[in-house]
């Protein structure tokens, strides 16, 4: 009857993922996510795409065509739970300094563009919650070689998504808008009205 | 050992309820700026006036998040502040966040509607400081700041609520700084109005 209790404690604290007593915790295991991160661009602001929402891979997929919605980046990230991914697309730009202590010049980096910081971790149930923190930005002024203020356009937040789905983390659209995306793309010449889109797809994810 | 093995059963049942996640709870959250002509600032600061007349929209942002976890939003200027770090020897960068933020966390109460907590903040670069003023860093930025935490209870989906609004130097810098079409007048508000509401999900 002991053997049966002790039995059914392991089963019970195997089902809830904790260590039975007098086991060490046993660290969570690190399970293969694919993640895209995408910026859109939505021309008309009544367009159903252009707000921030989740909605499945396929309707996602049928509203970018029924919208003419256009991509302007996109990247495919392998990942993996509990630890994350940085997606940068964008410029890199170097600045100079000398370090007293080497008694030379030194170069560093100073990036703009679009940068998405991403994480994902299991909720329990099938689902995975995803850590966001996104950044638009631009240079504030044309000064090569120093180390210069950026124009951002910047959020942290949280969402659960399913393998397939897809959020619209972000939808932004106005004069700020305009200023930091149009530095990076002035071919598109964004419009005020124009509406930009910060999107994650959890393509799929390792059971 | 009838009760050891009961006991055991409870247990297990517990803990399988306590493996179950609570629901999700993801909303949009919708952040206007606003600018308010100086006819109709003081009415708008004072809540008298909530029609459009004197209003343009600067910017609009929408957030997907989880409302049970603070999201945050900043429309600015990040200023770098590069100094040289004796004790571990290196160069270290620091960043000075300028423009709008807004820190919100929403709860659900059990009427169904949400409290609001909000944390905005207007800011703008008042001058430059350069070396030989006392600091370790060479160059860096000193900010006007406006900065407020509210609690905003009974706030249903879909309606509008104004969370931060600012008159005053301070908020014509803000605007100076967006780099807008029109120049800014003195006497201008800024606004902050969040909408919240449900994400579509299609599951």
């Amino acid at each position: 009857m002991k053997r049966l209790a002790a039995c059914l404690l392991m089963f019970a604290c195997s089902l809830a993922g904790r260590a039975a007593p007098g086991e060490p915790a046993a660290p969570p295991a690190t399970k293969a996510v694919v993640l895209e991160a995408q910026i859109w661009r939505v021309p008309h602001e009544g367009s159903r795409l252009a707000h921030a929402q989740i909605c499945d891979g396929a309707q996602w997929d049928a509203l970018c065509r029924a919208d003419h919605a256009e991509l302007l980046e996109d990247l495919v990230v392998n990942s993996l739970t509990g630890i994350e991914s940085q997606v940068h697309l964008g410029n890199k730009r170097p600045f100079t300094y000398v370090d007293p202590r080497a008694q030379r010049a030194q170069v560093n980096y100073v990036d703009v563009g679009c940068k998405v910081d991403v994480r994902a971790d299991p909720s329990g149930d099938g689902g995975y919650d995803i850590k966001v923190l996104p950044e638009l930005s631009s240079y504030a002024s044309n000064d090569p070689g120093n180390l210069e203020p950026t124009d951002v356009l910047k959020a942290s937040t949280a969402v659960m998504l399913r393998p397939g789905e897809v959020a619209v983390v972000g939808a932004t659209r106005g004069a700020w808008t305009s200023r930091v995306l149009g530095a990076n793309y002035p071919q598109e010449h964004l419009g005020s009205n124009d509406t930009v889109l910060i999107v994650i797809r959890l393509v799929s994810a390792e059971r | 050992m009838k009760q050891i093995v009961a006991g055991a059963l409870a247990l297990a049942l517990s803990c399988v309820a306590a493996a179950v996640p609570p629901g999700e709870t993801v909303l949009v959250a919708q952040l206007e700026m606003l600018r308010v002509d100086p006819q109709h600032a003081a009415n708008w600061m004072t809540g008298v006036q909530s029609d459009q007349a004197g209003v343009s929209v600067v910017q609009s942002t929408e957030l997907l998040f989880d409302s049970s976890v603070e999201a945050q939003i900043h429309l600015g200027r990040k200023y770098p502040i590069f100094y040289y770090d004796a004790r571990p020897g290196v160069f270290q960068v620091n960043y000075v966040d300028t423009g709008v933020k807004l820190d919100i966390r929403c709860k659900q109460e059990e009427s169904g509607l949400y409290t609001v907590d909000s944390l905005p903040e207007f800011s703008a670069v008042q001058r430059t400081a350069r070396d030989g003023e006392g600091q370790a860093a060479a160059s860096f930025p000193e900010t006007l700041l406006v900065k407020s935490r509210s609690s905003l209870p009974h706030v249903a989906l879909g309606t509008p609520v104004l969370v931060g609004q600012a008159r005053g130097r301070n908020a014509e810098r803000v605007l100076g700084q967006l780099g807008l079409d029109q120049p800014v007048q003195a006497g201008e508000a800024v606004v902050l109005r969040l909408t919240l509401r449900p994400a579509r999900r299609s599951s």
